[in-house]
């Protein structure tokens, strides 16, 4: 088609404005046009459109379901050994931890952290060091800062109940005269026992 | 050629056309053998090595012969690791420390079999301190079954051994328990029993009328609204 005969039918032109020689095809293509338009499809009858959205609805799955099918449907997954691996011990880990750390006697993982201060009395002591199962009995030194012959210690503890002794100058094993309870420690001495258990009501 | 290729494809060891590639895969594999080890056979807690590293090689031996032998499968050996690293850390000598751990784990193992899986490290030990004090299995028994959650059983046992040791005889210090896990008592509660019975004790009651003395003056659970439990109502004092 002429470049002309298309901005004619667009009505960017008129037919006065049209060379002699394209008027002939113009009014052709007019006339093609008027024809095509008089035997089209107005549209889609009234009564389609309701069915198929009624069609639609019922073919309709929940999204719950689809997970579902999606889930239950076998499938097959390609993984790398070496990704497969490290997950693998990622979660062993993540399985393994929570039981491997902590202190002797600590209880669950939402155990509150308690601070305890403990002290002696031992003017004549050079050191005093604490050593009990909260620490794996590797002794810790408490401290005199004013020099009053009152060693003392502050503790972050878990709920839990732990044995403990102290050592005075390095070597001599002492028991906490202030502790609450005592139990044998089986080697001939009494350790302190300190009970802090969660608050635990019954109800 | 490598000797790996040689040996990867003298197995005929070809899949899609490549080589398969043993490398790297051996210490993954070991790292998850050894997270897969059971926990007896790797003992938490203090390093054994570092504990035992006070005495001569033949006796730290023999400890950790004691220590790893495959009889504690299934028990909680970071007790006895714990136990080895006060034996040590007190200067104890190795002989002593053998017979003390056994005799240690003879008790673990006796409260194992009572309190059976349920029952966490804490409540393992303190009841096996409470049968190192000579307490009957069968009240033992009885407290742990009136006590289900493990913080619950750790606070009775704690009392109950420390009971006995203020001369309450188990059976009445069993008593006192009872009637404190009937009432709800809470943990601070319990145990603070020993406690109030050695005030008793001062005031010159002997340890069985102070525990019932106890006992008769037991606080009431109070239900959430402020009234009393209807069916632990408070007894009456005799009118003497």
């Amino acid at each position: 088609m002429h470049e002309d005969v298309q901005r004619y039918l667009d009505g960017e032109l008129t037919v006065e404005e049209l060379p002699d020689q394209l008027r002939a095809e113009a009014t052709a293509w007019e006339a093609l046009l008027e024809d095509v338009r008089m035997t089209a499809v107005s549209g889609a009858p009234a009564w389609l459109e309701p069915r198929v959205l009624k069609a639609v609805e019922v073919a309709s799955v929940p999204a719950w379901r689809r997970g579902l099918r999606w889930l239950m449907q076998p499938r097959t997954i390609r993984v790398a050994p070496a990704p497969a691996f490290a997950a693998l011990a990622v979660l062993a880990l993540a399985i393994a931890l929570p039981w491997t750390g902590g202190l002797s006697g600590s209880g669950s993982p939402d155990d509150a952290t308690v601070y305890v201060q403990l002290f002696l009395e031992a003017p004549s002591a050079s050191s005093v060091a604490i050593a009990g199962d909260f620490n794996s009995w590797a002794p810790f030194e408490l401290e005199d800062a004013d020099g009053d012959g009152v060693w003392s210690a502050r503790l972050a503890v878990n709920p839990g109940v732990y044995e403990y002794m102290f050592v005075l100058d390095g070597s001599r094993w002492v028991t906490d005269p202030h502790a609450e309870r005592y139990s044998d420690d089986g080697f001939g001495n009494r350790n302190a026992v300190l009970a802090i258990l969660p608050e635990g009501s019954r109800t | 050629m490598s000797t790996c290729s040689k040996t990867a494809r003298s197995r005929g060891a070809r899949r899609n056309g490549r080589p398969r590639s043993r490398h790297g895969f051996g210490a993954l594999g070991g790292i998850l053998l050894l997270l897969a080890l059971p926990a007896p056979l790797r003992p938490q807690g203090p390093d054994l090595d570092e504990v035992l590293s006070g005495y001569p090689a033949a006796e730290a031996a023999r400890l950790e012969a004691f220590i790893t032998q495959p009889r504690w499968d299934g028990f909680p050996t970071e007790l006895l690791l714990e136990h080895t690293a006060e034996g040590a850390v007190k200067g104890v000598r190795a002989d002593r420390l053998l017979a003390a751990l056994d005799e240690y784990a003879e008790r673990i193992d006796r409260a194992n079999e009572i309190l059976g899986e349920r029952a966490s490290t804490t409540s393992l030990e303190a009841t096996a301190d409470v049968l190192g004090r000579g307490v009957p299995e069968v009240v033992v028994r009885t407290v742990a079954a009136v006590n289900p959650r493990d913080d619950h059983l750790t606070a009775s046992m704690v009392a109950l051994g420390d009971l006995v040791a203020a001369g309450v005889p188990p059976d009445e210090a069993e008593n006192l328990l009872l009637d404190a896990a009937t009432r709800r008592h809470d943990n601070d509660d319990v145990l603070g029993l020993p406690a109030q019975v050695r005030r008793w004790i001062k005031q010159g009651y002997q340890p069985t009328d102070a525990a019932a003395e106890v006992r008769r003056t037991m606080d009431f659970p109070r239900q959430p609204d402020g009234m009393m439990d209807r069916y632990n109502r408070p007894r009456q004092d005799p009118p003497f």
